[in-house]
């Protein structure tokens, strides 16, 4: 059984369903991110599990205890907030203290245990400030300190990185991970809406939607497996490129000016979606390739992201920057995949099939 | 550049305008507590005290009762001010942050109290106070005033203004709701307290018709009450006197705001907090 097991839980405001029908299993000591844009429903998912709000449907158990109707002091459950919620009108130890002091457990103790949590984190030259003079990473690191002083069965994290520059996000990004998984072994949910936090946090990534969870997968998974249209631009970056493509034989897709034949037939026929990686589209001089036009391109210091108008939509392929003086904007060029390609159904956008590199061959269209 | 200059001087016309006409009463009066009252009457209005005098403060200062009538008024403004305190902090936490049935309907109940003028419950708070034995006790004042709807209203603003965080994080911390507002709420709400305590001193120390109301024997008395009673006579009233004693009964008002000029006129806007 499942360490935290969420069965259905829903969630309504009036009309709107921010939850519907969520179902999610975390192993004890998991690295859980729950990924998705603003206003997929995430951060209410983990205020359901942290019991700040109840759900209207759906049960949810915690240690094989059903925690539905447990108030949320008692669930042993912490969370960091976006904002930190660090007590303004306390001093840092006192902040981390406060959950101890809560619980009753005696002076000496807590003493104890606020400076071991405290070197741990390496905020023990602020101990005696107070919350407002405390920079924002420093902030985020007394709440942390707050939450897991009490060794709490499950740790919520609510895009707790969201507020702090790009530099120390990304070192946070990964102290964290270090810390709650791979020293502390703490359970742990994540939310966010990045989706590299997500990619380089994650033992698995739940990804929601419209207050549904659409992939439950290992970082692997999800970016090479994309069950639908929205995972696939979703994850990964510069997004996947989607392209209206058409088969009118059972093992030929025509993209354009371009014939794709894979080896085996597929049970398809008609209007597709297919999805290239801008990583696995290469630029020619010369056809075999979709036929386009040099808009733009974005220098990254070692790659180039060049987007190319073509008949049938924008793509954007990565190319090594070395390659940038063979190209001008204006210019007309051929793209050809050498990667999997994605195959969507068209109205749905599910997965209908992965074709690896091996198994089609790319020609121009007679 | 020549419209704005226009603008500007019309805006310095109009507020030097509206500034005497607020502050000419006070100028009048100030004037006014050193004439005799021969002068003070006279029309058109004389603006130069001759002769001038300090017999009105010092008739002032000869009541007996008035040191006692300061007491009343300051014990007054003292216990509405710990009740309002309190019983406004404790209910506008609720109202702001704590689940229940009923919640916004009763909220709504109260705040349309606010909007009842005060004489249509002055009646039936006279006969509930006869009921109770309350009148001409010093007592009924601060019933009367234990929490009043301003503060319930100012208290809930101010708590829906505080990040709700803070009281999400004490809850999952392990803290009740009655730890959460007297380690969280109450701490985070001082400068609402200092307004609060502001303005219930002040309204205790202006009051002037509820107790007249209430209260029957002179040293029963609040300060404004005292010095209508000391200076009526049967058939005139003794105004230079009542003046003066009004210009010594807006020195505490005036410092007070002084004092706490900032927070008042910031009203309840609360200081944010450095994220």
């Amino acid at each position: 059984m499942a360490f935290l097991r969420l069965v259905n839980v829903t969630k309504k405001y009036g009309n709107h369903i921010a939850v519907n029908k969520v179902n999610l299993e975390v192993e004890k000591g998991e690295f859980i991110v729950i990924l998705g844009p603003s206003g997929s429903g995430k951060s209410t998912l983990l205020r359901l599990i942290a019991g700040l709000e109840d759900p209207d449907e759906g049960e949810i158990f915690l240690d094989n205890v059903k925690i539905n109707d447990i108030d949320p002091k008692d669930r042993d459950i912490a969370m960091v907030f976006q904002s930190y919620a660090v007590y303004p009108h306390m001093t840092v130890y006192q902040n981390i203290e406060f959950p101890l002091r809560m619980r009753k457990i005696p002076e000496h103790e807590r003493r104890v245990k606020v400076n071991e949590v405290a070197k741990l984190l390496g905020i023990t030259h602020l101990l005696d400030k107070k919350a407002w003079q405390l920079s924002g990473g420093e902030q985020q690191r007394v709440a942390l300190a707050r939450a897991l002083v009490r060794n709490p069965k499950l740790f919520l994290l609510d895009e707790p990185l969201s507020n702090l520059d790009a530099k120390l996000r990304i070192r946070l990004r990964f102290e964290l991970r270090k810390l709650l998984h791979d020293e502390l072994r703490i359970t742990t949910i994540h939310v966010t809406h990045d989706q590299v936090e997500a990619m380089t946090m994650a033992d698995r990534i739940a990804i929601m939607n419209d207050g549904k969870i659409i992939q439950v997968g290992t970082p692997h998974e999800v970016y090479n497996q994309p069950r639908n249209t929205f995972i696939a631009t979703f994850i990964g970056s510069p997004p996947m490129n989607i392209l209206q493509g058409k088969l009118e034989q059972q093992h030929v897709i025509t993209l354009q000016n371009m014939t794709v034949r894979t080896k085996k037939p597929l049970d398809i026929l008609g209007e597709v979606l297919v999805g290239i990686r801008p990583q696995h589209l290469e630029l020619r001089a010369q056809s075999p390739g979709i036929k386009g036009k040099i808009i733009s391109y974005e220098n990254l210091g070692e790659e180039l992201i060049v987007h190319v108008d073509t008949q049938i939509g924008e793509l954007q392929v990565v190319i090594p920057v070395k390659d940038l003086s063979e190209y001008v904007i204006g210019q007309e060029v051929f793209v050809k995949p050498r990667g999997p390609l994605y195959l969507f159904n068209e109205s749905s956008g599910e997965i209908m099939q992965i074709l690896e590199p091996g198994a089609y061959e790319v020609n121009q269209r007679s | 550049m020549k419209t704005r200059r226009f603008y500007a001087l019309i805006t310095f016309m109009l507020g030097t305008l509206f500034l005497l006409v607020y502050t000419l009463p006070f100028i009048r009066s100030l004037i006014v507590s050193f004439m005799t009252w021969d002068q003070a009457s006279k029309i058109p209005p004389d603006w130069i005290p001759n002769p001038f005098t300090l017999e009105n403060y010092m008739k002032l200062f000869r009541i007996e009762l008035l040191p006692r009538w300061v007491m009343n008024t300051v014990l007054y403004g003292l216990a509405i001010s710990l009740s309002n305190v309190f019983l406004g902090l404790m209910a506008g936490y609720s109202f702001a942050l704590l689940k229940y049935p009923g919640r916004d309907i009763f909220f709504n109940a109260i705040l349309a109290l606010m909007m009842l003028p005060m004489f249509v419950t002055m009646v039936p708070l006279y006969v509930i106070l006869v009921y109770f034995k309350l009148i001409d006790n010093l007592v009924a004042l601060p019933i009367l005033g234990l929490v009043s709807v301003n503060t319930v209203f100012m208290a809930r603003q101010y708590f829906l203004s505080l990040p709700r965080e803070y009281f999400e994080a004490a809850k999952l911390d392990g803290a009740s709701r009655v730890r959460i507002f007297f380690e969280i709420a109450l701490p985070m709400a001082k400068p609402l307290i200092l307004a609060i305590i502001v303005y219930q001193f002040l309204g205790a120390w202006n009051a002037f018709f509820l107790p007249v109301i209430v209260l029957k024997s002179p040293e029963n008395y609040v300060y404004a009450q005292g010095l209508n009673y000391a200076f009526s006579r049967t058939w005139y009233v003794e105004y230079t006197p009542i003046i003066a004693g009004t210009i010594i009964g807006s020195i505490p008002t005036l410092v007070f705001f002084v004092l706490f000029r900032r927070l008042l006129i910031g009203g309840i806007v609360i200081r944010s907090y450095r994220r």
